[in-house]
């Protein structure tokens, strides 16, 4: 029998992503005693590793290897890490748009949370804490600069890309984790803000149960893992004195509330996202993909229900992008600098579904016809701008269009290509609902202050809670909704002393 | 299983690798298959095992991926890159990826060659893999 450990303290916060890391911050000033667990290790100032299989190993879920079980298969990227996602993603920003905070006001009761004068507070905070700022010139990369001249060259409305890394050298690294701390990722902004006022971080705990009694949350079980194999290799039961926060992303929050006895229809439902797809171009001149910031242009097509995007990726990921096998492939291959990659992030209407156990989901989403047709057109536009920069071929990544296009007017044509959910690779890092906060108990698990239905001190703050999406990046709306519940729930729990 | 990912993902690369790069290429496939969940895991034995059965499934012959000439290696791989089945077009990223994240392995290889990989004329193409341990 494995030794348990045994702790305590006011409040135990699950995850340490946007939605725990800013909870943490918010209760540990309010002078309360926190602990924060996270599944994943915590990686050093000096420590990220250099090679992308080694940080996908260490900091992604799975290794970036969850996916959805049907047709077509998306990859579900995570972190898994302390930091969370945040520790991994682009660092880009952006505030909840106005009609996401008048259709949760209208249809989901949370006035208190996304009424503009409270909301554009905490984002007034959230920038001045983690520096927001758009992408210094000097920092586009090539990459960037070519979507700028695309977007310049169609009239389409481009933007440089605002981003939590006022200390950013543009290495082109943000996702193996950034090699400067220059991204205010939480394991470098909120977490050790936290931790100096005396919260105690637990990377390598994976909780699996909260402890529920007569509608209270009396603490968190769960397994520590050891650091190089991952196994578990003891247990740990800490003592939540006023309360328990999951923060555990939008796959396993659900999962663990599930586990802990909380039952409502609608858990691990409404599963809603951004899936993308990325088009990779080719040019006649270097490039420059691998200097400047990792995500540095955007162009926001919010009526159209889609966003493109520069991204530069490290090497093994943009030769998976160049079509042909064997000898074309590695022909294709040599020189990679010639290279440019854009994505599109879709808001789709499909909802989907998370069930299973914790460490095992089963997830289940899939595009509907609209959604398809959406990122077709996108993926159109992509190939058309490659072409406005200077492209000499594109390679749009879908089945059942040519691999490889070589002019305007075939690019264009895609626009229109009948393509099925099947025909694309989606990947999505923008997760949402399946613990849809709601007034109406029975329309959300969680009320307006985030706490479960019927009990009395379980709180839920990540992506989960969020009703629908967005069409923009959730770091920031996350990090915001959650401080202002946290005030909330550190007030009340000092008013119940 | 493993005995099959250098033969397979050196019909990605359009070259047989050696026995250096075969051993860097069944190492980065150990830890993509440790650290991945269950499904892909599952996914990942099935590929292989598909790569490397199907030129005796699909053309009848008794003779497995090794066995068969290079072209027709590569002529499998096209025809699981360009298949409906979403699953097998993943098989073939899958591929691409562990083959490209053995090239890429050590840092040294991206930062001297800053995306052009210098040294392609090897007997697999896959550069810089050589000086993987």
């Amino acid at each position: 029998m494995r030794p348990v450990q045994e702790s305590s303290a006011d409040v135990v916060v699950v995850g340490t992503g946007a939605g725990g890391a800013t909870a943490a911050k918010v209760f540990t000033d309010a002078g309360l005693e926190v602990v924060l667990l996270e599944e994943g290790p915590r990686i050093n100032r000096g420590a990220q590793p250099r090679a992308l299989l080694d940080a996908m190993a260490g900091a992604f879920r799975n290794m970036g290897s969850q996916a959805t079980a049907r047709v077509p298969p998306i990859v579900f990227l995570q972190g898994c890490v302390v930091g969370g996602s945040t520790a991994i993603n682009s660092g880009i920003i952006w505030r909840m748009p106005e009609d996401v905070r008048r259709d949760w006001e209208t249809r989901f009761g949370l006035h208190d949370l996304v009424s503009d004068a409270v909301l554009d507070q905490a984002f007034d905070t959230l920038d001045r804490d983690l520096g927001v700022a758009p992408v210094a010139r000097e920092l586009l990369g090539g990459n960037g600069l070519l979507m700028e001249k695309a977007a310049m060259a169609m009239g389409l409305p481009g933007e440089v890309i605002s981003r939590n890394a006022p200390g950013c050298k543009g290495s082109a690294r943000c996702l193996q984790g950034c090699p400067n701390h220059a991204r205010q990722s939480m394991d470098v902004s909120y977490v050790p803000q936290a931790e100096s006022r005396g919260a105690r971080v637990l990377p390598l705990h994976r909780a699996q149960r909260v402890v529920l009694k007569r509608g209270r949350a009396q603490g968190v079980e769960g397994t520590v893992l050891d650091r190089v194999t991952r196994r578990v290799c003891g247990r740990f039961r800490i003592h939540a004195r006023r309360a328990v926060v999951v923060s555990a992303g939008t796959i396993h929050s659900p999962l663990l509330l599930a586990q802990s006895g909380v039952r409502h229809g609608l858990l691990g439902r409404r599963l809603q996202s951004h899936p993308g797809c990325a088009v990779v171009g080719r040019f006649t001149h270097p490039v420059g993909m691998g200097t400047g910031a990792t995500q540095t242009y955007e162009v926001p097509q919010r009526s159209r229900g889609y966003k493109l995007e520069s991204l530069s990726l490290p090497p093994e990921l943009l030769t998976v992008r160049i079509p042909g096998v064997g000898a074309a492939w590695r022909e294709r291959t040599q020189d990679l600098s010639r290279y440019a990659q854009w994505c599109v992030q879709a808001r789709m209407e499909a909802q989907g579904r998370v069930r299973g156990r914790l460490g095992s989901p089963r997830i289940t989403y899939t595009p509907t016809p609209r959604d398809v047709a959406r990122s077709t057109e996108a993926l159109g536009v992509l190939c058309e701008m490659m072409f406005a920069a200077g492209a000499e071929e594109v390679y749009p990544g879908v089945s059942g269009v040519p691999p490889i296009v070589r002019s305007v007017d075939e690019a264009r044509a895609l626009k229109g290509a009948p393509l099925r959910a099947g025909d694309f690779h989606f990947l999505a890092s923008h997760l949402f609902g399946t613990v849809c906060a709601c007034t109406d108990p029975r329309h959300g698990v969680v009320n307006g202050e985030l706490r479960c239905h019927e009990t009395d001190n379980l709180y839920v703050m990540d992506g989960s809670v969020f009703p629908t999406n967005m069409g923009v990046n959730p770091q920031h709306s996350i990090m915001a909704v959650s401080m202002l519940a946290a005030q909330r729930a550190a007030e009340r729990l000092r008013s119940t002393e | 299983m493993i005995r099959q990912v250098p033969v397979v993902l050196g019909a990605v690369c359009g070259r047989e690798p050696n026995e250096v790069e075969a051993r860097a290429l069944t190492d980065a496939w150990s830890i993509v298959a440790q650290r991945s969940n269950r499904l892909a895991r599952w996914g990942m034995a099935l590929a292989l095992g598909f790569a490397w059965w199907s030129p005796l499934l699909l053309q009848g012959t008794p003779r497995t991926l090794r066995r068969v000439s290079p072209q027709r290696r590569e002529a499998l791989l096209v025809r699981m890159s360009q298949h409906r089945w979403p699953v097998l077009r993943e098989f073939v990223l899958l591929f691409k990826f562990v083959a490209a994240l053995a090239r890429f392995r050590e840092e040294q290889a991206v930062q001297a060659s800053h995306f052009k990989v210098g040294d392609a004329s090897g007997p697999t193409g896959l550069g810089d893999l050589r000086r993987a341990p």
